[in-house]
């Protein structure tokens, strides 16, 4: 038998596979890995630290750009934790306002998550490009609503920022319509395409255990057979009055993971027709101080981001500003299990882990 | 054997592509004639795509580009009191401006909007009691020179009336 020596390789933080600037040292024995080292922080811009020098409103639009794919449901979740901790109630209408959009959100993250997964296999921005497609649909609805894309910056303590315009509902009727159509015909593209299924079935198994013991959440963690859901576990908003499935399957590799997405997207589609059918009509925001201070205490509020369970951590001391500010961010804790994942797999196997797990850097470095 | 998935994967994407084709109705021209495109309806078949520089897509009224001050429709005078609010509610500290005098008697002197830092929040504008302050359908402010981008009252204001013409434009579509 030949011995060969390990070699060092380095992957990233400029490769495009992983999603924005991650670098991962990698230990190879010939082709198999043998270990990886994550190295994240290439995008850290301080973010908790510069929240406790801000007004609390002023951190709104600072947590549109965590997860800069889904900035609604970090707003929820900054916006919940605020009125957990000043005491505010939301009006009737801004709750439903909140579900929808979170849940749009929820299907543009999918989407994008499919997209880019697709395009680190080697399906060189056909799928993708469909994906934005139909995201771009979802965008323009939210452009119409906060005047923005991306960095919505909508949601307000006690409510939200402006009520919805005249043309939202049907338009939005529309599109989940046309969505439903449309995630039909991305299975019949990809869900048994036989390379898709080569690549993906048996990659990257994450056994139940090790998902629990890493406390990893999401879709991520409902593909390994675990049915944990925060909008079901611990509802919050008016979550507790829709009718909807929590998907989950037992393989646990790539493919679940990315059948779950599927899944999940349908199900947030339901939902938001559901709470289109029932959107009562009203305030949308209610009497908050124009400059908060909260009382002396601190809260934790978590909700079920597209990611997994994002939770904010706020201390007040009686301020204007958070005297501390701490976000979980579910893909920096997702991302703990992936060298576990990978030893023994081969590089490209690497590539399509990473694209299941659905990693943001803006998050996981703040 | 991959064969069948590769077919089935052209046959998609194909049909697609001719999708594209379905809308003609600016055929013999590459792009849409006056450049102007309105947002593809959710159900809405045809090309997707807009061609920039040469099309733009009609933005929605509530869309937030460049904050703009606004002059009172009938005296002229800007609204702007100079209560510095806005500066206040900035996240970024990008309004800087000078008064001179206090209460009744105080005059904005100068006001000045660094647009290289500001993140078209939004927050600015609902702060400002007087509804001197708005967000513009404007985007493109690209420059040679970033020093330009700090905009004084004048430029801030003459960017307003543009805001406000347009607006009446669109009043009487």
């Amino acid at each position: 038998m030949l011995k060969t020596r390990t070699i060092t390789l380095n992957l990233g933080p400029q490769h495009p596979s992983t999603h924005g600037v991650f670098r991962m040292v990698l230990t190879m024995d010939g082709e198999t890995i043998v270990d990886l080292k994550p190295i994240f922080g290439y995008l850290h811009r301080g973010m908790e630290k510069l929240a406790e020098t801000r007004t609390y409103l002023q951190n709104m639009p600072l947590t549109d750009r965590m997860d800069y794919i889904c900035a609604m449901t970090n707003n929820l979740a900054y916006a919940i934790t605020v009125e957990k901790l000043a005491g505010l109630e939301v009006p009737e209408r801004a709750e439903y306002i909140r579900v929808i959009m979170a849940e749009f959100t929820r299907v543009v993250n999918h989407l994008v998550a499919i997209g880019a997964l697709l395009n680190d296999l080697g399906a060189f921005f056909t799928p993708m490009l469909y994906c934005l497609r139909e995201r771009e649909r979802i965008l323009d609805l939210f452009e119409m609503t906060c005047g923005a894309r991306m960095t919505c910056n909508y949601l307000r303590f006690g409510g939200v920022a402006a009520d919805l315009p005249e043309e939202f509902v049907p338009q939005a009727r529309e599109v989940v319509a046309g969505l439903y159509y449309w995630v039909d015909d991305l299975e019949r593209l990809l869900t048994t395409n036989e390379i898709l299924l080569a690549r993906l079935q048996g990659i990257g198994i994450l056994p139940r255990e090790l998902a629990i013991n890493c406390s990893v959440t999401g879709p991520t963690l409902r593909a390994s057979g675990v049915p944990y859901d925060v909008r079901r576990a611990a509802p919050y908003s008016i979550y507790d009055r829709f009718d909807f499935k929590i998907p989950t399957l037992d393989e646990g590799d790539c493919y679940a993971r990315y059948l779950i997405r599927l899944a999940e997207i349908r199900q947030s589609l339901h939902i938001i027709e559901q709470a289109l059918d029932h959107l009562p009509p009203g305030e949308v925001q209610a009497k908050v101080p124009r400059l908060l201070r909260p009382p002396v205490g601190d809260a934790y509020a978590r909700i079920e981001s597209p990611k997994g369970e994002l939770g904010f951590y706020l201390v007040s001391d009686g301020g204007i500003s958070p005297y501390r500010f701490h976000v979980r961010a579910p893909t920096l804790i997702n991302l703990t299990v992936l060298p576990d994942l990978v030893r023994g797999l081969r590089i490209p196997d690497l590539v399509a882990i990473i694209g299941s797990i659905d990693i943001v850097m803006g998050e996981i470095d703040r | 054997m991959y064969i069948p998935g590769v077919l089935k994967g052209l046959w998609v994407t194909l049909t697609h592509f001719v999708d594209t084709f379905t809308h003609l109705d600016h055929f013999p021209h590459r792009y849409h004639p006056g450049g102007i495109v309105k947002h593809k309806a959710p159900l809405e078949r045809g090309l997707f795509t807009v061609q920039y520089p040469e099309e733009r897509l009609v933005v929605y009224p509530r869309f937030r580009g460049c904050v703009v001050q606004l002059r009172d429709p009938e005296s002229g005078e800007p609204r702007c009191q100079g209560c510095g609010l806005c500066a206040r509610a900035c996240p970024q500290g990008t309004i800087h401006l000078v008064t001179e005098g206090r209460g009744q008697a105080r005059v904005l002197k100068a006001y000045e909007l660094d647009q290289r830092r500001c993140m078209v929040c939004g927050l600015c504008v609902e702060a400002c009691p007087f509804g001197a302050l708005a967000m513009s359908p404007f985007y493109e402010l690209a420059t040679y020179d970033k020093n330009e981008l700090v905009f004084d009252l004048e430029k801030l204001l003459a960017l307003g009336d543009q805001y406000l013409a347009q607006q009446k434009d669109r009043g009487k579509e």
